[in-house]
């Protein structure tokens, strides 16, 4: 039993709870307060990280750590709504073509090794010329970018389970199909999904801040975490504390939630093991 | 040759002990056949011989004597002075117990690279030598064949002559004919004894198949459950099985073949009239 | 021989593919090029004559000829919002972009296949965990603003270099490639973390499977087992991987070029998005297909050397 416990609680996914859990609630406080108003200037410019300014001030006196804590959020929703989106048509792609197998399945999955082997990014771009910059555009082009890799994914999950016994014994009975899919064989693959997810999230905080970056992503007055690392390095020389402060807070967010997918994909081998 | 006294593993994520207790003896150029169920423990026991157990993920206690030396608490370095020199292993499945990558040729020398300071065109020489021993036909072109471009009897064969190549005293067989069909089996069975005849080489012969050990082995111990619980010469077992145990074994051959292959005690040339007729 | 003849021919045919679907879509998204190139106060007359003169009045299928055979010819087209060829806005970037691209992915190839080897032999020890850490934080660093710190620390700081100012590739290519040098570093750190973790999983599957027993019967030592069989065992996935690196450093280089102010391919396509240059955005996206389908290919062609099951036609 002790045993049990310990593995439960392997190290990874512990740390990994710790740091992303502390980095999201202070995005999501910073929903609803930040300590100073981030877009309002005052006379304290380029201030270094003092007990008044956590982070700083940039070089129209704003409050460098109420300007992440809000801008944050901005990147939070991008990536959440882009991996819903990803995940939940690639889930149905991946569940359709596992599933039925055949002709479909044969064609998709070439689509997907084709646009998989694309980087993200530049996949990204390519549609953001199309629809233009923009928060909600960003959201589309990313998700329809990372549809593939989780139809990859889910195929392999939902195929490995069309031969298993009960879902035969399902398919005897005259479960529909649909039935069969979403309620037998789905929860079987949230192990598979959930790592993937972390992965995902990831990716899509990476991506954003990236585009954004570029200026061709989030665009004023919109605000997030890649816009203002854009922002910071064009201050680098006054206010090196912006970009670090910034930079870290996404490094941060993107290894805590690497380390729960981490945790994850252990806890998952040690139960193949037991 | 070979003698393990009161061998017990256990391994550290299983509850029951694999092997418990058992003690063996295999003289010079004998064959011994170990039968048992899959999970009786037949495999852990050659893998203890082999020295190929993973030490630290279970316990272990005993002797296993090869030639006096004690297999089971030798050093590594030492371990790896006597596997594929003195200890020659053959596997269950040939397609994945060879190297996908190299070539029949190579995979059949690394003993020799390893434990024999010769020179290449040496190797090569007695690589073949050994390809023809197992009676491959045309060991040149075998030699330079990956293993996806052989059979499954002829992948086994070359299996055995990589394990034969150093000339081992002892060779080990962990149901070498399980993956291969009925016809090639007794191929294979016939080639093992004359390899037993001609170089006078002892075997540990594990199968779960009591007909296909009968067929080869004048000694037979039969394991359930980590214990060795019969043991004799294999007319004994065969015609005047004492445990239980036995006793299902034997019965669940068919009974046609029990009839038959009545003459057995490992003659080469009856055995194989007996396959031909049966 | 024969299979690298087939593989050359689908990677061409998948080329042509390639080309005719981005054509596709460009010509359904950019709207009129004559309007764009002579801007909203054209007469009718004029803009007739400049759809003539590109030849916009043909069928689809001959403008999609006329314009793969200026592709491979070296005639891109004419850039909306530079009023120059296509071609000769590309070319010195290209330059640039593979230059960079190359010495990352050299860098990579260096560094990951002996950290790689290193990290399998930890795996199962006491410091495994700590690799994982490292390796996920490296990860964890978006490439930008590794970059960002990099530029500050070894420009700003230390004066290594002058971040912004890029040496003019033709008349000073050792200075071009120095500054390139910590480009290329910042790309290829977070895919080296990658690549070991990937080697690390790829060696220790190897180690457990049933052909390291066999070599381990024989008497190999470890080290011996995976210098000569695990390695090779390994290389396949790896070189898949090192081939999506191909392709996946190009895409990173976008943002890397745009912190180190490199004037690259990836600068210039941000710029045309941003200009809706269609023109340039197409040629460039072609090209980085391109990229990305025969770096996959060469990778294809390695690991057939490699593992002659492959050359069957079989798939890895």
């Amino acid at each position: 039993m002790k045993e049990k416990i310990r593995q439960k609680c392997n190290g990874y996914l512990v740390a990994g709870i710790l740091i992303a859990g502390v980095i999201l609630a202070w995005i999501i406080i910073g929903h609803f307060y930040t300590p100073y108003d981030p877009t309002k200037m005052s006379r304290a410019k380029l201030q270094g990280p003092s007990a008044a300014h956590l982070f700083g001030t940039d070089k129209f006196g704003r409050d460098i750590f109420s300007r992440v804590m809000q801008g944050s959020g901005t990147t939070l929703m991008i990536s959440l709504a882009t991996i819903l989106i990803g995940s939940g048509f690639g889930t149905l792609i991946g569940a359709v073509t596992g599933y039925f197998g055949g002709i479909v399945d044969e064609i998709l999955m070439r689509l997907n090794d084709a646009l998989t082997a694309f980087p993200s990014i530049l996949l990204a771009l390519v549609i953001i010329s199309i629809l233009g910059p923009g928060k909600y555009n960003v959201i589309v082009a990313l998700g329809i970018v990372f549809i593939p890799s989780y139809a990859r994914v889910m195929r392999t999950a939902f195929a490995s389970q069309r031969e298993i016994n009960y879902i035969t014994s399902a398919r005897l009975m005259g479960a529909s199909s649909f039935r069969i899919l979403f309620v037998h064989m789905l929860p079987n693959t949230f192990r598979v999904l959930l790592p993937a997810l972390t992965i995902g999230f990831n990716n899509a905080v990476l991506a954003e801040a990236s585009m954004s970056f570029l200026g061709i992503g989030v665009m004023p007055p919109d605000v997030s975490m890649g816009y203002m690392l854009s922002e910071a390095q064009g201050m680098f020389r006054s206010a090196p504390w912006y970009a670090i402060s910034v930079g870290s807070i996404i490094a941060l967010l993107v290894f805590g939630v690497s380390l729960i997918g981490e945790g994850l994909q252990h806890l998952e081998k040690e139960k193949g093991v037991a | 040759m070979l003698e393990i006294k009161d061998l017990h593993v256990k391994f550290h994520n299983r509850d029951r002990e694999a092997v418990a207790g058992i003690s063996l003896k295999i003289e010079d150029g004998e064959i011994l056949g170990l039968v048992g169920e899959s999970g009786s423990g037949k495999s852990v026991t050659a893998m203890s011989v082999a020295g190929l157990l993973p030490r630290k993920k279970c316990s272990y206690s005993g002797e296993i004597l090869v030639d006096g030396k004690d297999m089971l608490h030798a050093k590594r370095s030492e371990l790896r002075r006597i596997q594929g020199k003195t200890i020659g292993v053959v596997f269950q499945e040939p397609m994945s117990a060879m190297d996908p990558l190299m070539k029949i040729g190579p995979q059949v020398e690394e003993a020799l690279v390893i434990h024999s300071k010769v020179s290449a065109q040496q190797r090569k020489e007695w690589a073949l030598e050994a390809l023809a021993a197992v009676e491959l036909p045309d060991p040149e072109s075998v030699y330079e064949k990956y293993p996806h471009e052989l059979s499954g009897g002829m992948l086994q064969r070359a299996m055995i002559a990589g394990a034969c190549v150093s000339k081992p005293s002892l060779l080990l067989l962990d149901e070498p004919t399980t993956a291969l069909d009925v016809t090639i089996q007794a191929q294979i069975l016939v080639m093992l004894s004359k390899l037993n005849r001609d170089y006078g080489i002892s075997m540990l012969f594990i199968s779960h198949n009591l007909n296909v050990v009968r067929k080869l082995c004048r000694r037979v111990a039969v394991m359930q459950k980590g214990l060795i619980v019969e043991e004799g010469s294999t007319d004994e077992i065969f015609y005047n099985p004492q445990h239980p145990y036995t006793q299902h074994l034997i019965e669940c051959i068919p009974s046609r073949a029990r009839l038959q292959a009545r003459p057995g005690k490992g003659d080469p040339d009856l055995l194989l009239q007996a396959e031909k007729t049966g | 021989m024969k299979y690298v003849l087939r593989r050359v021919a689908a990677l061409l045919l998948t080329m042509l593919l390639v080309s005719f679907l981005a054509f596709t879509a460009f010509q359904m998204i950019s709207g009129d090029p004559a309007q764009a190139i002579l801007g909203t106060s054209a007469t009718p007359e004029s803009l007739a004559l400049m759809r003539h003169q590109l030849g916009l009045d043909q069928p689809f299928l001959v403008r999609y000829a006329r314009w793969l055979t200026g592709f491979v010819t070296g005639d891109l087209g004419i850039s909306y919002s530079y009023r120059q060829s296509v071609m000769s806005l590309i070319l010195p970037k290209l330059q640039v972009t593979v230059c960079m691209v190359l010495m990352s992915f050299v860098l990579i190839v260096l560094l990951s296949l002996p950290l790689g080897l290193f990290a399998a032999q930890l795996s199962g020890s006491r410091l495994d965990w700590l690799h994982t850490v490292f390796n996920q934080l490296c990860m964890s660093v978006p490439a930008f603003f590794l970059s960002i710190l990099v530029s500050y620390l070894c420009g700003i700081v230390l004066k290594w270099f002058t971040p912004g100012e890029f040496p003019n590739i033709k008349s000073d290519f050792g200075g071009a490639l120095y500054h390139l040098l910590f480009a290329a570093v910042c790309l290829a750190i977070p895919r080296i973390a990658m690549s070991v973790r990937m080697m690390r999983s790829t060696i220790v599957g190897e180690m457990e499977k049933d052909y390291v027993r066999t070599a381990i019967s024989r008497g190999n030592d470890r080290s011996r087992v995976l210098r000569y069989h695990v390695f090779k065992n390994s290389l396949v996935p790896t070189v898949t991987f090192l081939g999506q690196t191909m392709a996946e450093i190009v895409g990173g280089g976008i943002v890397v070029e745009q912190v180190f102010g490199v004037p690259g391919m990836g600068r210039l396509l941000v710029a045309s998005i941003s200009n809706r240059d269609y023109p340039v955005v197409e040629a460039l996206v072609v090209i980085l297909a391109f990229w990305v389908i025969l770096s996959g290919t060469i990778a294809d062609l390695i690991n057939q050397g490699i593992d002659p099951r492959l050359r069957l036609g079989g798939r890895a």
